[in-house]
């Protein structure tokens, strides 16, 4: 356990290392993440969703094709 | 966990990998994509190639075409690599959004590919349908697979050459290889045992099983891992060389050409074999089934060896290309050791040939791969490692279609004597294989010649 808790406190001083801009304006609490960091990440979530969304299209005209239902 | 680290570094051949900057633990758990690389490489080459032309009864021809896909887009590796090296991105990644996005498309083609198969098949209703709908949709779905096989490789092995320092580059490869070996084995047995009663729901059910794991393990494998860097985000986008610089840049490096054909060549000698030996063994040397499948289980454990042994090797500092050429002046001999096998009637030359065909390919692409990463610097790491995954998947393929074809063509033409036996007569092919794959190691040992006595530059960024 010790091992554990170790790495995850260098994780957590990376973290601040890496955020010297603590005081940043931009950023927004309670996530710490500036406007353009959480656009980005909700981009990735939108880009996701539309694939996700793409895929289930497919597979559900491809299952209909095998035994169409509400026939 | 904590038993399971304390146990790593005495029994472990890769425990002493463990760098103040990234310890095994994390290691272990970056390669997990290999594992899932592992998985979708058994599945579409070896069980639903199977599964589609004997339970699905798909012609022959359109498997071959369907499985052939995903090696389309091999070359593109090279561009994945470029892109990934370039990426702007505020949170400051370079290689995360390209795992994960590779993530996303292998999930979603094996998410729909057993729907697709079926309808491609003509199972169930499907059959009044017109046909390009079951073939559009399960090219599709394999074609996603592929895109998504090579992303996640691309930018994962990008990832583990950014996270550590030179001088374990050596035991980086070799778990990576062994990650990769490791999926496939545990894979192939597992989808083996969940096809046993076969039915359109089984098929279903291991398939998109395959999906939601490939989820689960990439996800596992980049979570936390790359160290974000919001300082290069946030930099103003500057002018970025575009590819064609980039790779004009990186072909203009010392020998580049000569030490990607090396890595062709090498990787299509040792491919070739693949495919051919269980079926050589069966139709010339007369083993049964269960003896086939252990041979690969045979050439398997020759890899594992080899991977440690070449690990050994380049982390006590020799040269990566020399530790290559050893493995290639291994594969001759041990391609004899088959070729000679069936004339002098000893079995067991046959499977000491397996045994040294999977060291020596172990030994080659083991070299090969650490002397990319090592020579790979800052902003050309993603484009190294790119090209490198663009020959070699290009060769692996070309390699097994090859070895197919000139084996059927060989065997259709050869006239043989009057009074050969049925074994001899279907022997002709494999063994012009074999001959060409010695041929080919020859030339990857003249070709790596000039590399050897070349001390490798240190990078001066390490």
């Amino acid at each position: 356990m010790g091992l554990r808790l170790s790495r995850n406190k260098i994780l957590i001083l990376e973290g601040i290392k890496v955020a010297t801009d603590i005081d940043d304006p931009d950023r927004v609490w309670p996530t710490g993440l500036t406007i353009r960091e959480s656009e980005e990440l909700h981009k990735h979530l939108i880009d996701g969703t539309r694939v996700f969304f793409l895929i289930s299209l497919i597979a559900h005209s491809l299952v209909y094709a095998l035994s169409p239902w509400l026939g | 966990m904590q038993s399971w680290l304390a146990l790593g570094p005495r029994y472990l051949p890769f425990a002493d990998v463990a760098t103040p900057d990234l310890p095994l633990g994390r290691l272990l758990r970056l390669s997990l994509f290999q594992v899932s690389v592992g998985m979708a490489l058994v599945l579409l080459v070896g069980t639903l190639n199977r599964v589609m032309i004997v339970e699905l009864d798909v012609p022959a021809s359109i498997v071959g075409v369907m499985l052939a896909l995903p090696l389309v887009f091999a070359p593109f590796r090279a561009l994945i690599g470029f892109q990934s090296d370039h990426h702007r991105s505020a949170l400051g990644w370079r290689r995360v959004p390209f795992i994960w996005r590779g993530t996303l498309w292998q999930f979603g083609g094996f998410a729909f590919m057993p729907m697709a198969l079926l309808v491609l098949a003509g199972r169930g209703e499907s059959g009044n349908l017109p046909v390009w709908i079951g073939q559009a949709s399960a090219a599709l779905s394999f074609l996603l697979v592929g895109i998504g096989i090579h992303m996640t490789q691309t930018a994962g092995l990008a990832l583990a050459t950014d996270l550590t320092p030179r001088e374990s580059h050596p035991k980086v490869v070799g778990l990576m290889y062994v990650m990769l070996l490791l999926g496939m084995l545990v894979s192939s047995l597992a989808f083996g045992l969940a096809l046993v009663d076969f039915s359109s729901g089984r098929l279903i059910q291991v398939i998109q099983s395959a999906a939601l794991l490939t989820m689960i393990l990439n996800g596992v494998a980049m979570w936390k891992q790359e160290t974000r860097d919001p300082a290069r985000g946030r930099a103003p986008p500057g002018p970025d060389p575009s590819f064609r610089e980039s790779w004009r840049t990186f072909c203009a490096g010392e020998d580049t050409i000569r030490r990607l054909a090396l890595i062709g060549l090498g990787t299509m000698a040792f491919g070739m074999a693949d495919v051919l030996l269980e079926p050589f063994g069966g139709h010339v040397l007369g083993f049964t089934v269960s003896a086939t499948t252990r041979l690969t289980a045979l050439v398997a454990l020759g890899g594992l060896i080899g991977f440690a042994w070449a690990a050994h090797r380049c982390g006590r500092g020799a040269n990566a290309y020399g530790v290559a050429r050893n493995g290639a002046l291994i594969g001759i001999p041990a391609f004899l050791f088959v070729m000679t096998a069936a004339p002098v009637d000893m079995p067991g030359l046959f499977l000491l040939g397996n045994f040294l065909i999977g060291f020596g390919g172990a030994l080659f692409a083991h070299g090969t791969l650490t002397a990319t990463m090592n020579r790979a610097t800052g902003d050309q790491v993603g484009l190294a490692l790119g090209a490198w995954g663009a020959v070699q998947a290009t060769a692996v393929g070309l390699g097994m279609a090859l070895s197919g074809i000139i084996r059927d063509v060989v065997n259709a033409t050869a006239s043989a004597p009057a009074d050969a036996s049925a074994a001899e007569n279907v022997a002709v092919g494999y063994l012009t294989v074999y001959s060409l794959e010695i041929a080919l190691l020859v030339v990857v040992i003249i070709v790596s010649l000039p590399l050897l006595g070349r001390r490798e530059l240190n990078n001066p960024l390490r």
